[in-house]
C-alpha cells in the first residue's frame, strides 16, 4: 500500500492494466515470431519492471507456448544521481540466470519518462555482455523525455505535467494492480 | 517501506542499528555479484574521490579497500603515514582537512589510535569509514565475517559463535560481538583470563577459559591472531603454551560440531592458533571471508557516498 | 573594575565555616580588611553598600591546584588571563603549579612567578615548588631555598617521585622545613601508557588504560611515608575507592595525610570517554561510579577535606587531535562552584556551609595559611555566591585562554556573583539596581 501524504490521484487499476500488457505481448510476439525462443530473453529493471518482465513472459506462453526467459536488473549502482538524490535508493536484486550475449533482450519498466533509468539500465546491461539487440517495453509512457530513448513497446500513453511523479502498484508486491500520480513536494 | 540509509560515517557497529547492519548486509550480496561477473566494475562512484589513510600499516585490508574502490570506479588517493609524522608535524586534523579542500569525498582510516576516526567524522565533512582503530573498532571486518556466517549458515539468530584468542586487544572481536549480539547470536569469548576479561559479561558476551567447554555448541568459531608481543607483555608463558591450550588442532575437530565453520581474520600464524589441516581443511571459510570482504566494502563505500551531502 | 576597598554588603547569608557561622547580616569591609559591622561611618568615607538578599557571602576561596602555564605555554594561558578566570570563578587564592618551563624548581622561577602575579595577577597566587629537580623523581629540590623564596608547598605534580628511598628523604626534610608535600599519585609503571581509567569502558572500547591500582600504590606508599617522617603529605585529585578508604583509615590512626578532589571527579564517570571528546582525559582519569560515590562520601565524612581544580589549560590545537595523543587536563577555575553546588548541595549530599569549607578552611588548614575565613581582622577576600540561579555553561564566556572543559552546555544550578580581593572587587555580576534600588526600601 502506498502512504503519501501529498497530492495522490489513481489512474488506472485492474483490467485495463492487464490490456495494456497484452498490448505489449502482442507487439512482441509479431516481432519474435521467426525467432528462436531461446534467442530471447526479457529483463525487468528494478524493481516496478520486474512484474512487468513476468506477466509478458506469462501472456507470450499462454499466446504461443513460447518459454521466454525472464531476468531483473538493478540499475542503482548505475545511476547518475547519486549524492543528488536526498537518500539513496536501496538496491535489489540483479538475477540475470542466463548468456545475454547475442541475444535480443527486451528491457522491462514499468514508467518511461526521462529515459535515464533506461540509459542506467543500458550500461548495467552491456556489463553483462553484447546483447544482439536490445528492445524496450515500457508500460506507461508519461512523455518528459531528456534522454534521445523511446520504447519499441507501449502499453499506454499518458500526458502528465511535470509536476506529477507516476508510480505503480503491483499485485506482486502491494496487493493491487494501479497507476497513480503523485503531486512532486 | 524501503530502508533508508543515512549515515555519511562507518565508525563502529556499536553505532549501528540492527536494521543498519542487515541493510549493509543485503546490500553486499548485490555487490557480491558484480566481482563475479565477467565486467567486475560498476561506475557508482564514478567521480568520486576516495583517501586511503593508513597510519597503522595493513596489507590485506588496504588491498580489500583499494580494490572495492576500484570495482566502484573512485579516484584513489593512497597515503601512508607514521604516527609520528602528526605528533610532530601537522596534525592528523590539518592533513585531512587539506585533503577535504581538495574535494575529496570519503577517507578511509586506519589507525592505532582509539578513536580516532571517531574524531575526524565530527569535525570533517568528508565520509569517514573506519578500517580499524586501535583495540576499539573494524566494522567492515565484523560485517564480512557476519556476511559469511549468514551465507554459510543462512541466520544469526541462534547461532553460538565462538571468538578465540586476544580478545582484550582484539578491535575484531569488539567488533563481532557488539554486531552477532545486535543480529541475535550468542556470542562467546575464549582464551585465557589475561586476554579474555570477565568485564565482556556485562554486555550479553559469554566468558570462557576453557576451550573445549568454549567449543562444545559451536556453530562458528573464529580464531584471532596471536601477536609474540603479547608474550613479551607477559600474558602468556609462550606461544608453544597458547597453541596447545588455546589453539585449533586436528584432535580438536573430533569435538566439535562437524558442520562449525573455522574463520580467521589473518593473517594466519600457522602452528599457533591454527594448525595448517584446520585452516585448509573443510570446514574452513578463512578464504571466502576475503572474498566477502570486498563485497561488503563496496556496499559500505556505495551507501557512504550516496549519504553525503 | 571599581578601585575602592570599602564596602558594606547588606542582607547577605554570611556563611564563614572556620567560625562556625552561617547567618544573615552584613559584613563590612574597610581599606581592605573585615571590621566589626558598624565600626566606621560610612557617610565619611568612600564606601560603597551593596545590598545582597538572597546571595551568600562567603570566605574568597582558594583553589589549592591550579596550572597557570607561564612561564613557558602562554600559548594556553598566562598569569593574567588564568587568575581573571579565578576571580570570575571565586577564587581569591589560587596554588599555581611548578611544571612550568622553566620548571619551578628554583627561586629564580619563584621569583619571576610572584613578580608577574604581583603586577598583572588579579587575584592571589601562591606559588609551590617542585619536590625533586626538574620533576625528574632524581634528586632533591632546594627544599630550603624554595621556601625561603616564599613557595607554600612543594609538589611535583603530573608526576609522583618514584624512588621510595627518595621520596622518604624528600617528606622528612620538607618536615625539617615546615613546607607541606602535594602528591599526585601515579605509578608509572602501572599506568603504562593508558589515556583513560580501566574498568568495563575502557575493556569495551579497547582504550589503553590506567589502573585504580597506579593511583592506591603511591597512596599507600605515602601514608607509609607520612607515617614514617611524621610530616604533611596532602593527596591531589583522589579518585579511586580505594584511595578514599586508605586514606580514612590512616587519617583514623593519625596520620598527617590530607586530600582533594576535583569537581570533575565528583560529577563525571568514564562512561563519557565513548565520546572520544579529549575534554574528558584528564589524569587521574574519570573513573567508575562506585568510585565517584566513594569520593562523594570522603567529602560528606570529612576524609577529603578540600575541593581544589587542577586547573590544566590546553590549547585547542593541544587537544583537538586523537583521544591517544591528546594532553591529559581540563580548565575548572570557571566551572568549580557550579558543579559543587550542583552535585553536591543541590542533590543533598552537602550542605552549603560544608561545600564552602571545601573551598576555603579546607584547603587553609592543609596549606598552613592565613585566609579562608571572614574573621575581623583578616583581609578581605570575600566571595559572593548565588547558590540557586540556573546557570547553563558557555565556554565562550571563559576568561581563561583555553576552553578545554567538558562542562561546555552543562546545566547547573548556582554560580559565582562577585569576588573581592583585600577588599577591592575584582569580579562581579551584581547589577547596579540590586545595589541601589533594593538599599532605598
Amino acid at each position: 500500500m502506498n502512504d503519501y501524504e501529498s497530492e495522490h490521484e489513481t489512474m488506472f487499476e485492474g483490467d485495463c492494466i492487464s490490456e495494456a500488457i497484452e498490448t505489449i505481448s502482442e507487439a512482441i510476439c509479431e516481432h519474435i515470431a521467426n525467432d528462436p525462443p531461446e534467442s530471447v530473453a526479457l529483463i525487468g529493471i528494478q524493481a516496478g519492471g520486474v512484474p512487468l518482465a513476468k506477466r509478458i513472459a506469462r501472456s507470450i506462453r499462454e499466446r504461443t507456448g513460447r518459454e521466454i526467459e525472464v531476468g531483473t536488473l538493478d540499475i542503482s549502482m548505475y545511476r547518475d544521481d547519486i549524492g543528488k538524490r536526498k537518500t539513496l535508493p536501496m538496491i535489489r536484486e540483479t538475477e540475470i540466470p542466463f548468456d545475454i550475449n547475442d541475444k535480443i533482450i527486451i528491457l522491462a519498466d514499468d514508467v518511461l519518462q526521462s529515459g535515464r533509468s533506461v540509459r542506467a539500465a543500458l550500461d548495467a546491461l552491456t556489463d553483462f555482455g553484447r546483447p544482439g539487440q536490445i528492445r524496450l517495453a515500457a508500460l506507461i509512457d508519461r512523455g518528459g523525455r531528456e534522454f534521445p530513448i523511446h520504447a519499441d513497446y507501449v502499453g499506454m500513453k499518458v500526458s502528465v505535467g511535470p509536476e506529477w511523479r507516476v508510480c505503480m502498484d503491483w499485485v506482486e508486491c502491494n496487493g493491487t494492480d494501479s497507476v497513480f500520480k503523485v503531486k512532486k513536494q | 517501506m524501503d530502508f533508508q540509509w543515512t549515515k555519511k560515517d562507518l565508525l563502529s557497529l556499536y553505532d549501528l542499528s540492527r536494521d543498519e547492519i542487515l541493510h549493509i548486509l543485503n546490500t553486499a550480496e548485490e555487490f557480491k555479484k558484480v566481482s563475479q561477473r565477467n565486467v567486475k566494475k560498476v561506475p557508482a562512484l564514478r567521480g568520486r574521490t576516495v583517501v586511503n589513510l593508513f597510519v597503522e600499516p595493513s596489507t590485506r585490508t588496504r588491498v580489500s579497500f583499494e580494490l572495492a574502490e576500484q570495482r566502484l570506479s573512485a579516484d584513489i588517493i593512497n597515503m601512508n603515514a607514521d604516527v609520528s609524522s602528526f605528533r610532530k608535524g601537522e596534525t592528523l586534523l590539518d592533513t585531512l582537512k587539506n585533503i577535504q579542500a581538495l574535494q575529496a569525498d570519503i577517507v578511509v582510516i586506519r589507525h592505532q589510535a582509539t578513536g580516532a576516526p571517531n574524531f575526524l567524522a565530527r569535525e570533517l565533512n568528508m565520509g569517514v569509514v573506519n578500517a580499524g582503530d586501535g583495540a576499539h573498532s573494524h566494522p567492515t571486518q565484523a560485517l564480512l565475517d557476519i556476511f559469511t556466517m549468514r551465507e554459510k549458515k543462512g541466520r544469526i539468530e541462534g547461532l553460538n559463535v565462538v571468538i578465540v584468542g586476544d580478545i582484550l586487544h582484539s578491535r575484531v572481536a569488539r567488533s563481532n560481538a557488539w554486531g552477532l549480539i545486535k543480529l541475535g547470536a550468542n556470542v562467546t569469548f575464549a582464551g585465557p583470563a589475561t586476554l579474555v576479561p570477565r568485564e565482556f559479561e556485562q554486555i550479553g558476551v559469554r566468558v570462557c577459559h576453557n576451550l573445549k567447554d568454549a567449543l562444545a555448541e559451536a556453530d562458528v568459531i573464529n580464531l584471532l591472531r596471536i601477536q609474540l608481543e603479547r608474550q613479551q607483555r607477559g600474558y602468556f608463558p609462550s606461544l608453544g603454551e597458547y597453541s596447545r591450550f588455546f589453539g585449533i588442532h586436528p584432535e580438536t575437530l573430533r569435538y566439535i560440531k562437524k558442520d562449525a565453520l573455522i574463520m580467521h581474520p589473518g593473517p594466519i600464524n600457522r602452528g599457533v592458533e591454527i594448525d595448517s589441516a584446520v585452516a585448509d581443511g573443510p570446514q574452513s571459510v578463512i578464504l571466502e571471508q576475503v572474498t566477502n570482504g570486498l563485497a561488503v566494502r563496496m556496499a559500505v563505500l556505495f551507501l557512504v557516498a550516496g549519504a553525503l551531502k | 573594575m571599581n578601585k575602592k576597598n570599602s564596602w558594606i554588603l547588606k542582607n547577605g547569608r554570611i556563611i564563614d565555616p572556620a567560625n562556625h557561622i552561617d547567618r544573615t547580616g552584613d559584613l563590612w569591609i574597610r581599606d581592605g580588611r573585615i571590621v566589626e559591622p558598624g565600626s566606621f561611618d560610612p557617610a565619611l568615607d568612600e564606601t560603597e553598600t551593596i545590598n545582597l538578599k538572597g546571595l551568600v557571602v562567603a570566605p574568597g576561596l582558594i583553589d589549592m591546584h591550579v596550572h597557570l602555564r607561564q612561564p613557558g605555554n602562554t600559548d594556553a594561558e598566562t598569569i593574567r588571563t588564568g587568575t581573571m578566570a579565578a576571580a570570575a570563578g571565586g577564587f581569591t587564592s589560587i596554588v599555581a603549579m611548578p611544571n612550568t618551563s622553566p620548571c619551578a624548581d628554583n627561586a629564580a622561577t619563584i621569583q619571576y612567578i610572584k613578580e608577574f602575579a604581583a603586577r598583572e595577577g588579579v587575584v592571589k597566587v601562591l606559588p609551590s615548588g617542585a619536590l625533586s629537580v626538574g620533576r625528574k623523581g632524581e634528586e632533591m629540590s632546594p627544599v630550603g631555598s624554595l621556601k625561603a623564596a616564599g613557595v607554600v608547598a612543594l609538589t611535583d605534580d603530573g608526576t609522583c617521585i618514584q624512588s621510595n628511598e627518595l621520596m622518604r628523604h624528600v617528606v622528612e626534610y620538607a618536615g625539617n622545613f615546615g613546607i607541606p608535600i602535594l602528591e599526585h599519585c601515579e605509578d608509572k609503571f602501572l599506568a603504562g601508557d593508558g589515556v583513560m581509567h580501566e574498568g568495563y569502558w575502557s575493556v569495551l572500547l579497547g582504550m589503553k588504560a590506567i589502573p585504580s591500582a597506579a593511583e592506591e600504590v603511591i597512596v599507600a606508599r605515602d601514608i607509609i611515608l607520612s607515617r614514617l617522617a611524621n610530616w604533611k603529605i596532602h593527596i591531589q585529585h583522589v579518585s579511586s575507592r580505594n584511595s578514599v578508604r586508605m586514606i580514612r583509615s590512616a587519617q583514623a590512626d593519625g596520620v598527617r595525610i590530607s586530600a582533594e578532589a576535583t569537581p570533575h571527579h565528583i560529577a563525571l564517570t568514564d562512561v563519557e570517554i565513548k565520546k572520544f571528546d579529549t575534554n574528558y582525559k584528564m589524569n587521574p582519569p574519570l573513573c567508575a561510579e562506585e568510585d565517584r560515590m566513594a569520593l562523594i562520601e570522603g567529602l560528606q565524612d570529612g576524609t577529603i577535606a578540600v575541593i581544589a581544580t587542577d586547573h590544566a589549560p590546553h590549547t585547542q590545537t593541544a587537544k583537538l587531535v586523537e583521544f591517544d595523543h591528546a594532553p591529559f587536563g581540563i580548565i575548572g577555575l570557571e566551572t568549580a562552584v557550579p558543579v559543587a553546588l550542583t552535585e553536591l548541595y543541590h542533590k543533598n549530599y552537602l550542605s552549603l556551609s560544608q561545600v564552602i569549607s571545601k573551598f576555603t578552611v579546607g584547603p587553609a588548614t592543609v596549606l598552613g595559611i592565613n585566609a579562608g575565613t571572614l574573621s575581623v581582622g583578616a583581609p578581605a577576600d570575600v566571595t559572593v555566591i548565588d547558590p540557586d540561579c540556573d546557570y547553563i555553561v558557555d565556554a565562550n564566556d571563559f576568561y581563561s585562554k583555553s576552553r578545554n572543559t567538558p562542562f561546555n552546555g552543562y546545566a547547573a544550578k548556582g554560580r559565582t556573583m562577585a569576588t573581592f580581593v583585600d577588599g577591592e572587587c575584582v569580579f562581579s555580576l551584581l547589577r547596579d539596581s540590586e545595589s541601589d534600588d533594593e538599599d532605598a526600601r
